[in-house]
């Protein structure tokens, strides 16, 4: 048996080998018996602490430590020891505030759309807030995706606001009538497009292009949608508007006609879908102007 | 009247020479720099040995380890980790003894009881200090709950199966009667968080040293529940203090990036062991059985080996071993072999 300060101090010592020896111990690394300089080149030193922390964490290192590692490396020089422990109750504490005060924004968005007196289909945050540390499986740089998601939300948010707060907020489809169309049409934000839709209520067309605006006036609560009945188009004594063209898609923006679709079923076909109607108001770039949370939202239905 | 003057004059001359009365007592007992006394009867650290090697590696841990502790039978050790278990190792097979889950997962001291090796401490941010006995089948409960530190409990060691020693971000340190569960004795000079106990139950039960974060290291009679020195010259946070094998000097590990040699003889600093090159702090000092050799766990990925007794400013040897950072180490009591733990998870042991 010896000591550890035999194993330093002196050399081959017969019959003096270490009690903790074994065969399969030459593969182990050895202590380094000579200092080495931290600013001579050595490609394992060229990498800063930082970086070889990365590189390790990105390897292979259990999910509890990644989190805590990554969680504080980038905000201070980590520690190890007792206040190494502080340090990690202190990034767990926080990161379960972002995750409470995440939540709580969500919470707040939604209670502002409900006030906003229109529903958006499909908007309820994909977000499952994170309370157990342990059991969910995070990205490498969780904590770093989740403040740049934080601050992109809070922008994103900003934006839909602003742009809430400017223009008029629609969401449904108006019914209008030969009397006050021209008022529907006229009066409102000259930003906004109008899109519409004439319509008989025999035709099957025309009854399906109604339930597609339904969905579409939710999503885009920005542009206007109308329907009058084609019957209505004419006063009564002159020639009706033939139901040949029908469906017909009329879209304004500023009192001006932007486009007219007659016979939508040509271009459609006869079984069209709401995204079919969709592409063709894209075709004139309606949607253009939508807040952003529309416009990925309508990325991801295209 | 005039009697009174000449006491008061003779009081104030007295008063002034008294600094320099205590300095030169102070270099009187300081006869000699340790490392001249060094170069005098040993051989330079130069022609060394082939040094240590890892031997073995615990795994186990799905965690940081956060702190260890050998027993006094020098096989077995505990470990601590942010996953919540203690895990009691027979380090020479590395095999697992025990699990011990815990309540709380933000520990940062383990303890393993020296004399008898039946129970093991942890503590930290739940303020408690929690006793297990081990050898049951499973270990559910805390035998015993210490509660009366109002900071986090950064570090205990047993004194012998019924007393043991605990410090607290509270700035106190306690010592406990283990059996009836009350503390015993308050140590509250400290004026910042204390970091770090030592005691040497086999050389003098009744003393022990303390690190702390007021960057002083304080030497207690258990007995009168005083400090008896107080040691200066580190220049931050002291996390880590450990008697020299003879329990009259200690040394300090500090976050000013170095580890000093204090003795308790000479009420002063004897050995410093940094240079400029070191910018981290230190969190864990052990010694070699003889003390000859001072190994020092940093805030980065290194351990290094000091000789004590040179002051060249650069360290005998370096471990490395771990792929992440050295959290914490430990000689076994008969010196044979190191133990660090290391945020990687792992345990290694070296000999």
């Amino acid at each position: 048996m010896s000591t550890l300060e035999d194993q330093i101090l002196k050399q081959n010592i017969p019959g003096k080998y270490s009690w903790w020896e074994k065969d399969t111990d030459e593969a182990g690394p050895k202590a380094r018996a000579e200092w080495f300089d931290p600013d001579a080149s050595d490609p394992e030193q060229e990498l800063t602490e930082l970086e070889k922390q990365k590189k390790w964490v990105e390897a292979d290192c259990p999910d509890p430590v990644r989190r805590t590692i990554m969680a504080r490396a980038e905000k201070e020089r980590a520690r190890t020891g007792v206040k190494g422990v502080l340090a990690d109750h202190a990034a767990y504490q926080a990161s379960e505030m972002a995750d409470h005060q995440l939540q709580q924004q969500y919470r707040a968005a939604a209670l502002q759309r409900m006030a906003g007196g229109h529903v958006v289909a499909n908007s309820a945050p994909h977000f499952v807030p994170k309370t157990d540390p342990d059991a969910e499986d995070g990205d490498d740089d969780e904590d770093g995706d989740l403040n740049d998601f934080l601050s992109e939300y809070r922008k994103q948010r900003l934006l839909e606001l602003q742009a809430s707060a400017h223009r008029p907020i629609f969401g449904q489809i108006q019914e209008a009538s030969r009397g006050d169309f021209v008022e529907q049409v006229d009066n409102v934000d000259p930003r906004c497009y109008v899109v519409v839709h004439l319509y008989e209520p025999y035709i099957k067309a025309c009854q399906a292009m109604n339930r597609h605006l339904e969905v579409l006036a939710r999503e885009y609560p920005s542009v206007k949608f109308l329907r009058m009945l084609s019957g209505d188009v004419s006063g009564g004594d002159e020639e009706g508007y033939d139901p040949v063209a029908l469906p017909t898609l009329m879209v304004y923006r500023a009192k001006e006609i932007v486009a007219c679709f007659t016979r939508v079923t040509d271009d459609l076909g006869d079984t069209f879908t709401k995204s079919d109607v969709e592409w063709l108001l894209q075709e004139i770039n309606i949607f253009e102007a939508v807040a952003p949370q529309q416009a990925q939202k309508q990325q991801g239905q295209v | 009247m005039a009697d009174i003057q000449e006491r008061l004059a003779a009081a104030r001359k007295k008063a002034e020479a008294l600094k320099s009365e205590i300095a030169k007592a102070q270099s009187e007992k300081k006869d000699c720099a340790i490392q001249d006394a060094a170069a005098k009867k040993h051989a330079d650290l130069k022609s060394l040995g082939s040094g240590l090697k890892q031997r073995r590696v615990l795994k186990g841990h799905f965690g940081k380890v956060y702190a260890m502790h050998w027993a006094g039978d020098n096989v077995n050790l505990v470990s601590a980790s942010q996953d919540g278990k203690l895990i009691i190792w027979n380090g020479f097979t590395t095999n697992k003894v025990q699990a011990i889950p815990l309540r709380s997962s933000w520990v940062m001291t383990c303890a393993y009881e020296p004399t008898q090796g039946n129970f093991v401490a942890c503590g930290g941010l739940d303020n408690l200090c929690s006793i297990y006995q081990l050898g049951q089948p499973q270990v559910m409960r805390a035998t015993r709950e210490l509660a009366a530190h109002d900071g986090y409990l950064s570090c205990c060691r047993f004194v012998d199966q019924d007393s043991i020693l605990t410090s607290s971000g509270d700035s106190t340190c306690i010592f406990w009667d283990v059996e009836m569960g009350v503390a015993k004795q308050h140590f509250t000079d400290h004026m910042g968080d204390v970091m770090s106990v030592s005691i040497l139950p086999h050389v003098d039960k009744n003393v022990f040293v303390s690190g702390s974060c007021d960057s002083f290291a304080k030497v207690w009679d258990i007995r009168e529940g005083k400090c008896v020195q107080t040691f200066q010259g580190h220049e931050s946070d002291i996390n880590s203090v450990m008697f020299f094998p003879d329990g009259k000097s200690f040394g300090t590990g500090s976050d000013d990036s170095s580890c000093r040699l204090f003795d308790m003889r000479c009420y002063g600093e004897v050995n410093y062991f940094g240079n400029d090159k070191i910018l981290c702090g230190i969190t864990s000092v052990a010694f070699s059985r003889s003390g000859r050799l001072l190994f020092a766990g940093y805030d980065d990925y290194n351990c290094y080996v000091w000789d004590v007794t040179s002051n060249t400013g650069m360290p005998a040897y370096q471990l490395a071993g771990h792929e992440n950072r050295v959290s914490c180490l430990g000689v076994n009591p008969k010196g044979e072999a190191l133990c660090t733990g290391s945020w990687d998870t792992l345990l290694k042991i070296w000999a």
